[in-house]
């Protein structure tokens, strides 16, 4: 009797909650119907936190409006987040219609399957990878099929703010920067420019904390001609890679360069520093600075070799049922990367080579001459653990700069943890 | 006892038809009362424990095919430095944590229960930071702490009592003194409330029969209030203990588990590999072996706590 009772009461819960769920659905999907035939919603995600989200911003706004049956709304999400919640979501398929991804992580993503192969959705969406730079499209196929369509290219870049480098001499007559005698000499600038400063005013500045540590560091491995992964072996600890977290540290020690760092994009906006070492990205944010005079070029040959780290964003779309939400959302990726010209503005290099050669684009101040840079680009290794691998260096390399380990230490460890990382994958 | 005594001799008499019903229909609402708690129990809390468990015998990312591998988690971390240090990192917290929040609250209600004027005021000023959200109160913090821009320095700056910066949240002890500090302020509030509720359950009259035997303050407290406050003081070592070996948000927030790793407790480790390297495999193993520590300290702690009362 008792486990009658029992399951008829369970089983009246259970029919009730079947039919509230089933109504809802209905509702749901009448709903969309409704609103399919004039207006598709997409959700589009970025992490772009370095200054250029505005910018993004702007793009989809301008999109929306030329666009009466498409609306976008935009998540800009914290970078050092952002792979957590995308993937997170991806995975429980409570991701975005359309996201950016780092061409070197679309190796961690795709595996996964929730990324939409696009070979089928092309041509109804009118994309022509002819359009493209090559070796960008390259980057962007795994096992013979497209994957996400190419935004842009970024690289490290230095910038430098005119008024300090005038007042210690070391502009040229046409007031730029050019170094000659590599890293010694680099020092060298810095101590001139250090004899001047006041107290909350720095020689150079960088986030010591977070990822540019690792950025400036792979910089200077990369013109060492240093090593990352091959094959499934980390191998950074180098007789080269030591030597370039060796300098760092020097420039920190030497007070060149202040400790504990977070805001240097401020810091640098501000007029508070002389040198920063920062991504193509933050030029627009600098512009954006009244009375701030600065100037922009690759990162100067400070070791053996022209290099510098860079990676390139790329619009891939997760896995979704509807057709036609897809449709709109490769045309969204295709309309963005057309319009490569408004997006340099934040300072990035559009992935379609017309544009580079556009009028729009050649009139800018500073980006003609970012499209150069990227020759210089060393990118990093195609492997699955490499965003754990990046994360271990940038924890170690902000202990040695920030605190009492030695660089040797630093890099010993990061190479036995980045083993690790790789090893539990 | 007595009444335990009667429910039992109830039981041993045979039962009318009626009666029989009726404890029936008692059960059927105790477990419709029961029912959404108990399933929600279930499917929220021992389906993912034991899910957990398995997850960590296998290796794979999210969403792709989970490989068997046995063991070979748990053996992996005997050689994981990262995984000891931030085992030590949170056993070192809990360490001294737990003592200066149970005492500095203890003295917190202590003060509060003189019933001196101003009373209602303070003891509202201790409560209040208990209320805060963790990113309300982390950001209170970091703006205090935070180099070149932040307000002690600056206070101390123009004090003269510093020339320069001192890295509050930016070297490993600083760092995990920031912590601390927060973590007092954040939390003490809860403890003296509840030591307070202690405090308010003692008798009078113990205190007045030991002035007329001529006590001092000292022994009032040493042989009255303490002894009385077992109970309370049980229960609030083995919460905060429970409450430290969670610490997750505070370094997340203030320090980012730096310097490096310096500052990087357990829970952050776990969350890390999980969801930054994506090896949810890892990850539970390494929660298991959290939760395994967990229990053993508060085993340890029941059990001497528990005695001294008997």
């Amino acid at each position: 009797m008792k486990n009658l009772f029992l399951t008829m009461f369970l089983s009246v819960m259970v029919i009730s909650l079947v039919a509230c769920g089933g109504a809802e659905e209905e509702e749901n999907l009448s709903a969309a119907n409704n609103e399919s035939a004039s207006n598709v919603e997409l959700d589009y995600w970025v992490p772009f936190s370095g200054g250029d989200g505005e910018f993004m911003e702007s793009m989809v706004q301008q999109f929306n409006d030329e666009h009466e049956n498409v609306n976008v709304s935009m998540l800009n999400v914290e970078w050092d987040e952002y792979y957590t919640k995308l993937r997170t979501a991806m995975n429980s398929q409570s991701g975005p219609d359309v996201a950016i991804s780092h061409a070197s992580r679309l190796i961690e993503l795709i595996p996964s399957g929730n990324v939409e192969p696009l070979d089928d959705l092309v041509e109804a969406a009118e994309v022509d990878w002819s359009e493209f730079s090559e070796n960008q499209v390259n980057a962007t196929i795994f096992d013979d099929q497209h994957y996400a369509i190419p935004l842009d290219a970024h690289a490290l870049i230095m910038y430098y703010n005119k008024e300090y480098l005038e007042e210690a001499g070391l502009l040229n007559e046409d007031g730029e920067y050019e170094l000659d005698g590599g890293m010694d000499q680099f020092i060298e600038d810095l101590r001139t420019i250090n004899e001047n400063v006041s107290d909350g005013e720095f020689p150079f500045v960088s986030n010591t904390n977070e990822v540019y540590p690792f950025w400036i560091w792979y910089t200077l491995n990369s013109q060492l001609g240093g090593t990352y992964i091959e094959d499934d072996q980390a191998v950074m600890n180098s007789q080269e890679g030591l030597e370039a977290l060796t300098a760092m540290e020097d420039m920190v020690n030497e007070e060149l360069w202040p400790k504990n760092v977070n805001n240097a994009y401020d810091l640098f906006r501000s007029g508070r520093a002389a040198f920063n070492f920062a991504g193509v990205w933050a030029t627009g944010n600098y512009e954006q600075e009244e009375g701030l005079e600065f100037g922009a070029s690759p990162i100067p040959q400070l070791f053996d070799d022209a290099k510098t780290w860079g990676d390139s964003h790329t619009l891939i779309l997760p896995s979704q049922d509807d057709e036609e939400q897809k449709q709109a959302a490769l045309m969204f990726a295709d309309w963005l990367a057309d319009h490569g010209a408004y997006w340099a503005q934040a300072g990035h290099v559009p992935s379609k080579p017309s544009i580079l050669e556009s009028e729009e684009y050649l009139e800018l101040e500073y980006r003609p001459g970012y499209a150069e840079v990227l020759a210089d680009v060393e990118y990093m290794p195609n492997h699955p653990s490499l965003g754990a691998v990046n994360d271990v260096m940038i924890q170690q390399f902000s202990q040695v700069l920030n605190s009492d380990m030695t660089p040797e230490e630093g890099l010993e460890a990061a190479e036995t943890n980045a083993q690790n990382a790789i090893d539990q994958n | 006892m007595s009444k335990l005594a009667e429910v039992e001799a109830k039981e041993k008499v045979p039962m009318s038809k009626v009666k029989k019903r009726e404890m029936w229909k008692s059960n059927l609402t105790a477990w419709l009362f029961l029912f959404p708690f108990v399933s929600l129990y279930l499917l929220f809390m021992v389906y993912p424990i034991i899910e957990g468990f398995i997850i960590s015998l296998t290796r794979g990312g999210f969403g792709m095919d989970r490989e068997f591998i046995g063991l070979s988690n748990y053996t992996t971390m005997l050689s994981d430095a990262f995984f000891w240090e931030a085992l030590w990192n949170t056993i070192i917290f809990v360490l001294i944590s737990t003592p200066s929040i149970v005492v500095l609250g203890l003295l917190m209600a202590l003060l509060v229960n003189q019933g001196l004027k101003g009373t209602t005021f303070i003891r509202a000023a201790f409560f209040v930071p208990y209320m805060l959200s963790i990113s309300v109160m982390t950001s209170i913090f970091v703006f205090i702490f935070q180099p070149y821009t932040g307000l002690l320095n600056e206070i101390l700056r123009s004090v003269g009592l510093i020339d320069g910066e001192i890295f509050w949240l930016g070297e490993t002890g600083l760092a995990w003194l920031s912590i601390l500090v927060a973590t007092l302020w954040w939390t003490v509030g809860f403890n003296m409330v509840l030591f307070l509720a202690g405090l308010q359950d003692i008798s009078e009259e113990w205190y007045e029969a030991a002035d007329m035997d001529g006590a001092n303050a000292w022994q009032k407290f040493w042989h009255i209030t303490l002894p009385s406050l077992r109970g309370v003081l049980t229960l609030v070592v083995i919460l905060q203990s429970v409450a430290s070996f969670k610490l997750f948000g505070q370094p997340w927030l203030m320090t980012g588990g730096g310097p490096g790793t310096s500052t990087r407790p357990l829970v952050q480790y776990i969350y890390e590999l999980g969801f930054r390297n994506w090896n949810p495999g890892y990850a539970s193993a390494v929660s298991y072996v959290l939760f395994l520590v967990m229990m053993i300290f508060a085993f340890i702690q029941y059990k001497l706590l528990i005695k001294k009362e008997d």
